[in-house]
Formats: C-alpha cells, sequence, structure tokens
C-alpha cells in the first residue's frame, strides 16, 4: 500500500474509534464527577484514608490536600527505589542512586514518567509494580481531579440547584479515588486482556530461554509488561517497562496493538474536554475545547507525517522515508502518528527514536511539548492547560474591542488575569532556564551524543519534556548523572505543581463568582471563530517564547 | 548524607508550594461582594427597589 494512503487511512481509523467513544466516556467522566454517590469500594478506601469524601473542599485545602498526597507518595516511591535490593521481586537488582532514585521518584508522581535508567535492568518487579504502576494511575487521578475542580469552579452559579459557596471546588479524595476505581481501572483490566490476547508479555519471570531461527538458543529479558503498558498510555505516564518502550515487541507487539496504545493515549484527554462541556451546562463549549485540540493535533501530525515521509537524502529516499531509528514493523507513518499522539498530551512513551526523526520532524515534536500540552494534553492538565488559553484569548479579544473579558460568564479581572499570567509564564521560564543552566555548567553538554545544533536539540528537548511533564527522551542524552537528574527533577516538581496550584486557586476565585449575564457584549466562546482564535492564540504564545531556543537547534538543523 | 539532601529537597520544595497557596488566598481575597456567588442558604435575588 502506498504510504501516504496507508498514512491517511491510519488517522481515519483513529479519528472515527476516537469519534465514537469520546462522548460516551465524556457524559461518564461528567456523571463521575459530579455525582453525589459514592460505590461500597470507594467508601472502604475513604475509610482508610480516614476522610469525609462529602465535604466541599475549599481550593485552599484542595490544593493542599494533592501536595500531601504527593509529597507522600514521592517519599514512599524514593524509599522504594533506594532499598529495592531488600525487598521481595527485586531480581537481585542493586538500590537506585540518590540522584536517580529522586528523579524517578518525583518524575512519576508529576505524570512525567522521564527515565534516566533502563526498566528492565534496573527496576524489580516490585518496584514497577507497588511503586510505578501505583503512580501511574494515582499521579494521572490528580490530574483528571484537579481538571473537574475546575470545570466545577466554572460551572457553579450557572445553573439551579448548585452547591454554591465562596472558593469551594469539590472533594479531592471523591475526585481522585473516582478516577481510579470507576475510569482506569475498568479501561486498564480490559485494555490489557485485549493486548495480551494480541501479543503482549505478561510474566512475572525476569528471563526467558527462546530458540532462534539459528537452531540456537537465546536468553531474553522478560517483565509484566501488559498490565503496566496499558496505564503508561491511558494516564499519559509514558514510563515504559522496556528500556526501548513502545518499540519493544513485548510491549507493542503488532501494528494493531499500535493503534490501540495511540487510542489509549487520547482517549481520556479528549474525553474531559468532553466532559468539561457537559459539568459547564453548554456541550458547546466542550465542543469548542476538543475541536482546537484536535485542529492542533491533526496539523502536528500532518506536518510530522510529512517530514518523515519526505525524508531528505538519498538514503531515506530510497527507503521510501527516513527509516533510521524506526521500527520497520510499524514504518514511518505509524511512528510520525505515534510521536504526534505522545508530545501531543503529556505521554512520553514513544515507538521509534525521536533523535533519530528528521530535523524539521524532532522540531515538531519539541513544539508539540511547547504548546503546554494541550493538543490534547495530559489527563485533566490537557484540558485546564487548553482553558487557561481560552481565558487569554477572551481577554486579548475584550481588550482589543472594548469588551468585559469573561468566560463561561465569570468575569476576568486583575486577579484572573494575573493567576493566568503565572500559569503561562511558569513552564517557559523552567525550559528556558533549564536550557540555559544545562548549556552554562560542563556537566550538561558533556551528557549529550552529538555536536552542534543537533546536540543542543538534545538538551533543549530534555528540559522541555521535564517541565511539560512530557517524559519522552529525545535520545542521545545521556541523563542518569547527578547534574541532570537533578535539574530534571527540580523542573518536573515545579513543572507540575505550581500550575496545577494556580488553576486551583483560579477555580476558586470562578467558584465564588456571580457569573453575569449574557449580553450583546459576550464574546461567543463555542463557535468556529473561537476555535480559530484560541488556535491562534496558542500558536503565538508559543511561537514568540520558544522561537529563538527553537532557532538554536531544529530549526538551523533543518537549514543547514 | 545524600539521602538526606534529597529528602530535604524534597520537603523544602513542597513547602514552598504550600507557602504558595497560602500566599496566592491572602493576594486574592475575597471577590467584590456584586461578584460573589450566593450561598446556599442565601437565595439569588435581583436588587429591589425601596421606598421611605
Amino acid at each position: 500500500m502506498n504510504a501516504v494512503v496507508a498514512a491517511v487511512l491510519q488517522i481515519v481509523v483513529l479519528i472515527a474509534a476516537l469519534a465514537l467513544t469520546v462522548p460516551l466516556l465524556g457524559r461518564y467522566l461528567a456523571h463521575i464527577y459530579t455525582s453525589e454517590k459514592h460505590l461500597r469500594a470507594e467508601k472502604v478506601a475513604y475509610r482508610v484514608l480516614r476522610v469525609d469524601p462529602d465535604a466541599d473542599q475549599h481550593w485552599r485545602s484542595y490544593a493542599l490536600a494533592v501536595l500531601g498526597f504527593s509529597l507522600v507518595g514521592l517519599l514512599f516511591l524514593y524509599l522504594l527505589a533506594r532499598t529495592q535490593q531488600w525487598l521481595p521481586l527485586s531480581l537481585g537488582f542493586d538500590p537506585f542512586p540518590s540522584d536517580g532514585a529522586w528523579n524517578t521518584a518525583v518524575s512519576f508522581v508529576a505524570n512525567t514518567n522521564w527515565q534516566w535508567y533502563s526498566g528492565e535492568v534496573a527496576a524489580g518487579n516490585l518496584l514497577q509494580m507497588a511503586g510505578l504502576t501505583v503512580q501511574n494511575f494515582v499521579s494521572a487521578a490528580v490530574g483528571m481531579a484537579v481538571a473537574a475542580a475546575f470545570a466545577r469552579g466554572l460551572a457553579r452559579g450557572r445553573g439551579q440547584g448548585d452547591r454554591q459557596g465562596r472558593g469551594r471546588v469539590g472533594n479531592f479524595w471523591a475526585d481522585l479515588v473516582r478516577g481510579v476505581v470507576r475510569v482506569q481501572l475498568p479501561i486498564s483490566v480490559v485494555s490489557a486482556l485485549v493486548l495480551i490476547a494480541s501479543g503482549t508479555m505478561q510474566t512475572l519471570r525476569s528471563h526467558q530461554t527462546i530458540s532462534t531461527l539459528g537452531g540456537g538458543e537465546q536468553t531474553v529479558t522478560s517483565a509484566a509488561a501488559a498490565s503496566q503498558e496499558v496505564i503508561k498510555e491511558l494516564g499519559t505516564n509514558g514510563g515504559g517497562i522496556f528500556n526501548v518502550n513502545s518499540a519493544h515487541p513485548w510491549e507493542n507487539p503488532t501494528p494493531f496493538t499500535n493503534m490501540l496504545e495511540i487510542f489509549l493515549i487520547l482517549i481520556i484527554p479528549f474525553a474531559m474536554a468532553w466532559a468539561f462541556g457537559l459539568i459547564v451546562r453548554d456541550r458547546r463549549q466542550g465542543g469548542a475545547i476538543l475541536a482546537t485540540m484536535a485542529v492542533l493535533l491533526l496539523g502536528g501530525t500532518a506536518l510530522l507525517t510529512w517530514a518523515e515521509l519526505a525524508g531528505p537524502g538519498t538514503a531515506p529516499q530510497l527507503a521510501g522515508g527516513a527509516m533510521e531509528g524506526k521500527e520497520t514493523r510499524f514504518g514511518e507513518a505509524a511512528s510520525a502518528l505515534f510521536a504526534a499522539a505522545t508530545t501531543g498530551t503529556s505521554t512520553g512513551a514513544v515507538n521509534a527514536m525521536h533523535d533519530s526523526l528528521t530535523a524539521p520532524g524532532g522540531g515538531i515534536t519539541l513544539f508539540m511539548m511547547m504548546l503546554g500540552e494541550v493538543a490534547p494534553g495530559g489527563v485533566g492538565s490537557g484540558l485546564y492547560g487548553m482553558l487557561m488559553l481560552a481565558i487569554v484569548t477572551v481577554f486579548l479579544c475584550g481588550l482589543m474591542v472594548g469588551r468585559t473579558p469573561e468566560y463561561l460568564g465569570k468575569k476576568i479581572g486583575r486577579h484572573e488575569i494575573s493567576l493566568v499570567a503565572v500559569y503561562i509564564l511558569v513552564t517557559p521560564i523552567l525550559v528556558l532556564v533549564g536550557a540555559a543552566v544545562a548549556v552554562s555548567f560542563p556537566a550538561g553538554p558533556e551528557g549529550i551524543l552529538n555536536s552542534g545544533a543537533h546536540g543542543f536539540s538534545e538538551m533543549l528537548y530534555a528540559v522541555t519534556s521535564a517541565a511539560n511533564n512530557n517524559g519522552s527522551a529525545f535520545g542521545g542524552l545521556t541523563s542518569g548523572t547527578p547534574f541532570w537528574n537533578t535539574l530534571l527533577g527540580v523542573l518536573m516538581l515545579f513543572g507540575r505543581f505550581v500550575p496545577l496550584v494556580v488553576v486551583l486557586a483560579l477555580a476558586g476565585r470562578f467558584a465564588s463568582t456571580r457569573p453575569l449575564p449574557v449580553g450583546a457584549g459576550t464574546l461567543p466562546t463555542h463557535r468556529p471563530l473561537f476555535v480559530a482564535l484560541l488556535t491562534g492564540v496558542t500558536l503565538v504564545v508559543v511561537g514568540l517564547t520558544y522561537v529563538p531556543a527553537l532557532a538554536l537547534g531544529p530549526i538551523v538543523e533543518s537549514l543547514s | 548524607m545524600l539521602d538526606l539532601v534529597y529528602i530535604l529537597i524534597t520537603l523544602v520544595s513542597f513547602a514552598g508550594l504550600a507557602a504558595l497557596v497560602g500566599v496566592i488566598d491572602r493576594r486574592l481575597g475575597e471577590p467584590a461582594d456584586t461578584d460573589v456567588a450566593p450561598t446556599q442558604n442565601e437565595p439569588e435575588t435581583e436588587p429591589q427597589a425601596v421606598s421611605r
């Protein structure tokens, strides 16, 4: 089949699958984040946690609960990584070094899942399953909870029967437990069974002896891959059980599993946007946010596929595309689609080495992350990131035409726009200062494999991936050093939790304010014009912020 | 020793984030009364003209 036809066909299949399932899951998500009923299993969890799931928390206590929960998770994971040699199921692996354990603990708690180590030769089964996989579930549920709290903040006062109160945004513990019990676990169990049936490995044995085609025997590393693979994609986590991630046949054996994994990456972020429309009782608002996410993702996918298929140079032309660093089972188009999905969300899983993408292709993956993970972004974080940009858009439009800026009837005043400004600025500051630190200290460039523009791209990609909580690696960077582990750990920690605090503060602010009635001066935020404006604002904000850095890396490499 | 350093970094970072919550909460204060959504016990009503 012609490569271009195959590329288009797989995108069409993916769109059809998402179009069928996103509204269903979105409706379900809206229900669970607004329901007042608790399942029996959830009540047990609340009793164990000794929390009241019916308390309507002020944004301040909601945020402190998020921080406290994450701090405990981080310290527990650190301890597990530092003591794994004494624990059962360690497979005889040594403990992580201090800097590596801290980096890993921050990484998984922050839903980044950056991995400086090779999972199959460093992390035992207990660390993988009781530490890393648990964080795959709960860190994703934290993102979903915060997005739900933000949606509720915007929704309060918009309908009859609301429980209104100053700064109250819901209950973190109920949101957290429901996200895990009602969403992630059921989807993960079913999808893991499908993956196992399709050939993905699931075993607690550390090694297998297999017969090779040449008649000899070979010992290969094995693991409980399927159960981790699903939540790795579904929770936009990305940390693979094997070093080469979803390029490994034990994780991703066939083109079918490849498509299923891409679908799992995208389903919750898009469904959260749909749920948002239902929570604020205006489905069109969710549709506009979802459409903007889809436009950005489709644009990125098209450009990336084009860059990889066009692959300049004699060898790529003879091979029919830039095949270096890509799995031959999938080819360029499936690799490009996976790369766009994984960087458009904050997943970070890879089925091809991004270091081997063409220069413009690598630049597009960087740009997708620099968008702030909003196309469609991480589970939960994609929605609140895009809503922040929507507020910037209505504010700018208000300035241009003299309207009172408001979003969903909530006035955007001095305090609100100040919080949004902090949100928009935090990540670029972390990325650009992080890149400056990386190139300024000798320990930074020591880790790169290539010199020149490509070497700079390797460092820029690492700090961008960390601060945006993506977690994918460009490759070519040896990051398992105290310098890189500490720098990236700091970026992941503040890149996750500072925006999250700001989002909750804004949610509380909106929950406190009376919605303005729709009038002649109200900017419609559900029409195609707003989708175009929001898309433009997203691209311009990112462009103005990052073009100088991109010019030093992928742009100059493309031109050379 | 290094373990203590990283644990200290973690605790200081989270203490800073908790402080950020407090700072934002103080800086925001309460919205103006005209903007505040009514509470459950406070029915939303239009202002009434009062004759004296």
